[in-house]
């Protein structure tokens, strides 16, 4: 009986297998052209951006099925949004960034910046509380620490933060 | 017999008496509101799957097969500490289960008074007949449908427990409301997340930190954690722990017993005054046939200043057999496995002489690093990808700009780009079916689906 397991190495046999066609006809195409007289620089550097082309779109390809494989096989997940307890600035009215591009936590799993926000990202005048908040869908649970930079005309310094991922 | 036991007894009493009685089910839910939803359940279940677990077939049943057995079983068990206020939470469920009505059968309500006791001043059972005269006040329980309603309704059980001289100090010795964490689904509704979190002044900060290692946990817990045996550290800072929980560790093959194979990692952070404990299943965990398909989480002990301490727990759990996340939760409750930390600070740091371990942990540093998630993996090696053939046009470019690129470079050139596709190609078929593995371990379950 088939499964998602048997029909994800199916798909993935199926894309190798176009894909062996596809480098196949063009090492001949170019083979071919190479072999011929008046084969020039400009005819090559066009057959190496098809070749760069075709790499590329091997590439998407296979990450494509990659993340099929994640897609077919994992439930559809959850947003798992989660909010940190405040921080305190040491500088009032700051401009907060995270220091570094991640959090992380003790196994070394990640936050990567790009799911990570601090608000608010700046302090209002005398303000000095901020909270993180990441969309930890798809990540393991932890606890995730980093820093965050505060900036004023003048001054910079840094916040410890750390937040729990359930 | 355990106590854990008994209180899964009394537990499992309310979930059938809530199958069975839409009435009795809108009372329970008042204290327990996952109840809320007509088709939770989970006890049948469990028993179900207690019996699967056995090595050994038996007809002996592994809970008590009604409250009254459960409640004489505790009449005869001494408690203090997180496992009476467990007691104390389940015996006040039962209240809104079986309430006193015409025709109804009150003869548990001796058993009950007899079974709170033994936490009670005196161990008298007329204190224990005025303490369940207070778990069912009507006019103490929440009105509303909130969690600080719910914590209204335990504080002041508490207060009134307290002046009545029922118990000593009880924000100290019995701590906050059981079965409080917040309940959150994740893989489809399967894996079942429970976060909880308290404040508290009765214990500090060093003092409580020192409880949090694993080895401390069998003497803190009652009798549930009947193992924690450190195997060893397998990555710099890692360790290995074999863990058994049962609901009678002294009866491990006839009760609930399962076993996990978890990796602790131990973080101290001093500027923030920051002990973390976190674990997972090991590496190559789950395999066929664990009971255990994910656990993972958090134990926080965060310093606050003025003494007071905030306590953070996050508990992933999936077992090997299709409970719903509600279920999930609720047998977390009757168990008390996602609340350990009030075990180790009620219990232990503020009630025992007991000396704790100091705590492990290191400042936080990068560990080996795992396998990344599978989108940041596909993402960079696209990149590392493009990157690399964006670098060969390049070259190219400058070579025909000055006149040298020839057909050979073509060839040269061709070929590398061939290399690096078949490289990636490979690396991609290996990481798309890893993750498969990966997803179809996560998933893998011998029945159709969950049960509510």
């Amino acid at each position: 009986m088939p499964t998602p397991f048997t029909d994800l190495l199916r798909s993935y046999a199926d894309l190798t297998s176009s894909l062996a066609e596809k480098w196949r006809t063009h090492a001949a195409n170019v083979a071919s052209r190479v072999e011929r007289p008046g084969y020039k620089v400009d005819h090559a550097v066009s057959d190496l951006a098809a070749t760069a082309s075709l790499a590329t779109e091997t590439g998407y390809l296979l990450a494509a099925q990659a993340f099929e494989a994640v897609s077919v096989l994992a439930a559809p997940l959850e947003r798992n949004v989660v909010f940190s307890e405040p921080f305190q600035s040491p500088l009032p009215g700051a401009t907060l960034a995270l220091d570094g591009q991640q959090l992380i936590n003790g196994f070394g799993e990640t936050l990567p910046a790009s799911i990570v926000a601090i608000q608010p990202p700046q302090l209002g005048s005398g303000e000095t509380e901020f909270i993180i908040r990441a969309d930890a869908t798809g990540r393991h649970a932890g606890t995730y620490l980093g820093k965050v930079t505060t900036v004023t005309p003048g001054a910079s310094d840094h916040v410890d933060v750390w937040i729990v991922v359930p | 017999m355990g106590e854990t036991r008994d209180l899964v007894g009394i537990f499992g009493a309310i979930d059938r008496r809530a199958a069975v009685e839409p009435a009795a089910r809108a009372r329970i839910a008042r204290l327990l509101p996952l109840y809320k939803r007509s088709d939770v359940s989970w006890f049948d279940d469990f028993v179900t799957w207690t019996k699967e677990l056995r090595a050994e077939q038996s007809d002996t049943e592994p809970f008590p097969t009604s409250l009254d057995e459960a409640l004489e079983d505790l009449a005869g068990t001494p408690t203090k500490g997180r496992m009476m206020a467990r007691r104390m939470f389940a015996i006040a469920g039962a209240v809104q289960a079986f309430p006193d009505t015409n025709g109804t059968d009150s003869s548990w309500k001796g058993a009950a008074a007899r079974a709170l006791a033994p936490g009670l001043v005196d161990q008298s059972e007329d204190r224990g007949q005025a303490m369940l005269e207070i778990l069912g006040r009507e006019e103490l329980l929440p009105r509303e449908d909130t969690p600080a309603a719910r914590d209204g309704w335990w504080r002041d059980v508490l207060a009134a427990a307290g002046s009545d001289g029922h118990i000593e100090n009880a924000e100290c010795a019995i701590g906050p409301r059981p079965c409080a964490g917040r309940v959150s689904a994740a893989n489809c509704g399967l894996v079942a997340t429970i976060e909880s979190g308290f404040r508290t002044g009765c214990v500090k900060f060093n003092r409580a930190c020192s409880f949090l290692h694993p080895t401390n946990w069998p003497e803190c817990s009652n009798g549930f954690w009947c193992e924690m045996e450190d195997l060893g550290e397998v990555r710099p800072g890692v360790h290995h722990f074999h863990e058994v929980v049962s609901t009678d560790c002294d009866d491990q093959a006839l009760a609930w017993t399962i076993s996990a194979e978890l990796e602790f990692k131990f973080t101290q952070h001093p500027d923030l005054d920051l002990s973390i404990a976190e674990y997972q299943l090991c590496e190559g965990h789950p395999k066929p046939g664990d009971a255990v398909l994910v656990d993972e989480g958090s134990l926080v002990v965060h310093g606050l200043g003025g003494g007071e301490l905030q306590v953070i727990t996050t508990k992933r759990v999936q077992f090997n057999y299709p409970f719903s996340v509600e279920a999930l939760a609720l047998i977390m409750c009757a168990l008390g496995y996602a609340n350990l930390v009030e075990d180790l600070v009620f219990t232990c740091a503020a009630l025992k002489r007991k000396k704790g371990r100091e705590f492990p942990g290191s400042a936080p540093t990068r560990t080996v690093p795992l396998p990344k998630h599978p989108a940041d993996e596909i993402a960079d090696r696209l990149k590392a990808c493009i990157d690399d053939y964006a670098e060969a046009a390049r070259t190219a470019s400058e070579k025909t700009a000055a006149g040298h690129y020839t057909a050979d470079d073509l060839a040269q050139d061709m070929a590398k780009m061939w290399a690096r596709a078949a490289r990636e190609w490979s690396g991609a078929v290996q990481l798309g079916a890893r993750s498969a593995q990966d997803a179809g371990a996560r998933g893998a379950r011998p029945r159709a689906g969950p049960r509510r």
